[in-house]
């Protein structure tokens, strides 16, 4: 079969599955589960024979995910990848799926299908900068003629950064600074990824803003759509468990009502998930680490996140216990409560949110705490906590001059200069601020605590939104209009330098039109 | 992982396959960019057909889906459509390989608007003329232009190629070596920029950009993390890298 006569334009995804577990779910339990533009595709033997992928009909020519649903433990993802790249789809949009041994659980099964084939239509492909070769050891083989023989090669994904999303020429630099192995660097307007340093854990996905990385097979927009069918198919089970998991642990989750949601290290999720998941009417939530071995210190991250989230849902009248850390490799799912799963149900429908959680990005921590505080109609409470991804800004009117440095330095555009009637205005918006400090370290009027940052999360400047600082008059350029400076900074020249006289003539004409007029 | 599936019956292929892979597939490229003449295609199209039909473990490797797009299209390149290709070259790439929209000289983008034989024409003349290649002024084609550097590193490989199949170890590192710093120092930096322009069309000329891309993006990281490979698996056997 040829790739042109293989063209299904209407397919995002295809789900591939040996004859096995085609009996244990049966064709139409199949159709029955999987969003109508994902194909469902037996294929024989998939479970012992990988190059079946060629014979079975995958539309080929565009990116797409593939699913391999296969009994017993398959024949490794080396040989599934191979046989992927020779039928001309790309290897880091395959998952394959081990649903345990022959005789298959046909519901477990289907459910578990139903969201990798979710995960696999938000595969978008892989650029040659993704791959990153690595050679298996060669244990045992030390003769001269292993030295000669091409060890078998495997590729693991790394990030890239779409230029055109990337914020790193505003000077954002949140994810440099978030990347435990040092591979970031900024060239040009943009973030570079240095593939020999980089660990693939993804860490930096959750420090971006702009949601500006392509991490194929774990990108923000993959786990999203798992997690999202796991919650979508909620009424299956009362209280679906979202648990996140390093991809370094195998084995089954916890309990079966779990949704297993692998990423490439606890690290990468951050807090903003935990409580999108919440937020997106799961029951409980479970993040687990893989332990001592994981070099991208991705298990104190995760303790830190966690921390904060079971603080915050404990201050806006929610159950703690809805989040947990599991460090123990403990099976039994967390705890959750019926009542908070339906509250959160409720105000999901009544605010129209959809099924897909954004977990990711600018603005999701504030917005899934705010509508979970909605859901227990908590009051405006706020809090403080050292690991809280908000940050919250005040200026002292006294002695902020309105010069306008902080807006200039600000990553994340919480803060913005803004004029209206004249006047320069000053806005903070809570929702974007990431606590990151830049605008207390640049402020020239520190001294006189002119600008404040906490690490706090206020829940009524987050239900406040955008919100005027502080504000000024504007002085124009008598000849040619232009802005010279506010009023605050011309005042606060004048008494630095105790004399009107000299700073009387700065009110009245812009640099350019002093030396015009010599 | 079921015994017997992944180390399959047949052996491991050996580094000079690869090497030899590399050498054709570079070679192949690097052919693809010069002005099409009809003996030329020819030669190509035939070139091509056995090495797609070739190795079947070439599919292990990343860049085996764009290389195999481009043989699949190479192969059904015959002498006849001399005059489509001149004019699609012509009209991608100009006259000029230096002032097209699309350049085919690295000078074209890294050192825009200096058509004198800059800095990075030394520079690729230096890597060439250290791998023993005395540089000839008669070549139609500028030093840097793609065709050019590609073919270098088809050079490369053919000594990587040698260093395996006489036993030569160390001669192929420093053949590895040669070929790492030079794609990452030359066409690394500038060949996924001619891919950027054409590689969302049909044709030849999209194919062979994106498998050039491909093949240099893979090989960077590929002969680095070969580099210490050899060195543990030296180690391993007590012997020290050398
Ligand atoms: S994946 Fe991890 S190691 Fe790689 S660049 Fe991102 S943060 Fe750094
Ligand atoms: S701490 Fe300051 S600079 Fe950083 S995001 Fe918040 S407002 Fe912007
Ligand atoms: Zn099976
Ligand atoms: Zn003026």
């Amino acid at each position: 079969m040829t790739a042109s006569d293989r063209e299904d334009p209407v397919s995002t995804a295809t789900v591939l599955v040996c004859d096995h577990v085609r009996s244990a779910i049966g064709s139409a339990g199949m159709t029955a589960v999987l969003p109508s533009d994902v194909c469902f595709t037996p294929a024989g033997e998939l479970c012992q024979r990988p190059d079946a992928i060629a014979d079975a009909s995958v539309p080929a020519g565009r990116p797409m995910g593939v699913v391999i649903g296969i009994c017993g433990a398959g024949a490794g993802d080396r040989e599934y990848a191979m046989h992927a790249r020779r039928a001309g789809l790309d290897p880091f949009g395959v998952q394959v799926i081990s649903l345990g041994d022959s005789p298959v659980d046909g519901r477990r099964a289907a459910r578990k299908l139903r969201v990798a084939a979710a995960r696999a239509t938000a595969f978008h492909g892989s650029r040659p900068a993704n791959s990153k070769t690595v050679f298996a050891g060669m244990d045992g083989l030390v003769s001269r003629r292993a030295l000669f023989t091409l060890p078998p090669v495997r590729y693991i994904a790394t990030p890239t950064v779409d230029r055109f999303l990337c914020a790193a020429g505003d000077g954002c630099d949140f994810c440099i600074r978030a990347c435990p192995h040092d591979a970031l660097a900024v060239d040009g307007d943009n973030v570079v990824v240095d593939r020999e340093r980089c660990n693939s854990c993804g860490i930096c996905i959750a420090a971006c803003p702009e949601r500006a990385f392509e991490f194929p097979g774990n990108s923000a927009g993959e786990i999203e759509a798992a997690t999202g069918a796991y919650l979508a198919g909620g009424n299956e089970t009362d209280s679906p468990v979202i648990d996140f998991v390093c991809q370094n642990i195998s084995g089954i989750g916890p309990g079966d009502n779990a949704g297993r949601v692998s990423v490439a290290c606890a690290g990468m999720i951050p807090a903003s998930a935990l409580l999108g998941a919440v937020a997106g009417g799961a029951g409980a939530v479970s993040l687990r680490p893989c332990g001592d071995r994981c070099t991208n210190g991705g298990g104190d991250l995760a303790g830190q996140r966690v921390d904060y989230c079971r603080s915050l849902l404990n201050v806006v009248g929610d159950d703690p216990g809805r989040i947990v850390l599991n460090t123990d490799g403990s099976t039994t799912a967390p705890a959750t409560t019926d009542a908070s799963v339906e509250r959160i149900a409720r105000s999901r429908k009544e605010s129209g949110q959809d099924a897909v959680p954004k977990l990711f990005g600018a603005e999701s921590t504030a917005r899934a705490v705010v509508a979970i505080a909605d859901s227990t109609a908590i009051g405006p409470v706020a809090l403080e906590h050292e690991s809280s991804p908000l940050g919250l800004v005040s200026v002292d009117r006294d002695s902020c001059t309105a010069c306008g440095t902080c807006v200039v330095a600000c990553p994340a555009g919480a803060l913005r200069a803004e004029e209206s009637d004249g006047r320069w205005l000053l806005r903070f918006d809570p929702s974007l601020c990431v606590a990151c400090d830049e605008c207390t370290k640049v402020c020239p009027e520190i001294e006189q605590g002119a600008i404040t940052m906490r690490r706090v999360t206020d829940l009524a400047a987050l239900r406040e939104g955008s919100r005027v600082l502080i504000e000024s008059d504007m002085i124009r350029c008598r000849r040619c209009g232009e802005p010279i400076a506010s009023e605050r900074v011309l005042s606060r020249l004048a008494s630095m330098l105790g004399d009107e006289v000299s700073t009387g003539w700065m009110r009245e004409l812009c640099v350019d039109c002093r030396a015009l007029s010599g | 992982m079921i015994p017997g599936v992944e180390e399959s019956a047949a052996p491991r292929p050996m580094m000079a396959e690869l090497a030899r892979l590399r050498q054709a597939a570079y070679r192949l490229l690097a052919c693809s960019f010069l002005f099409p003449e009809p003996d030329l295609i020819q030669e190509s199209a035939d070139a091509a057909r056995s090495l797609r039909d070739g190795e079947s473990w070439a599919a292990e490797f990343a860049f085996y889906g764009s290389w195999r797009e481009f043989a699949e299209v190479l192969s059904n390149t015959d002498p006849s459509q001399v005059t489509d290709l001149r004019d699609e070259h012509m009209a991608l790439f100009g006259a000029d390989s230096a002032r097209s929209s699309i350049p085919l000289t690295e000078t074209g983008y890294l050192e825009p608007g200096s058509l004198e034989s800059g800095q990075i024409v030394a520079s690729v003349r230096q890597h060439y003329a250290s791998a023993g290649l005395a540089p000839r002024t008669t070549t139609a084609e500028p030093f840097d232009h793609l065709s050019v550097e590609l073919e270098f590193i088809s050079y490369l490989c053919g000594k990587e190629v040698d260093a395996w199949d006489s036993g030569e170890l160390k001669d192929a590192r420093i053949a590895m070596g040669r070929q790492r710093r030079f794609i990452e120092k030359h066409p690394s930096k500038w060949a996924p920029m001619v891919a950027a322009g054409i590689i969302h069309r049909d044709g030849l000329y999209a194919r062979a950009a994106a498998a050039a891309e491909a093949l240099l993006t893979h090989d960077i990281d590929f002969l680095a993390a070969a580099r210490t490979h050899l060195k543990h698996a030296q180690l391993a056997r007590g012997g020290a890298p050398d």
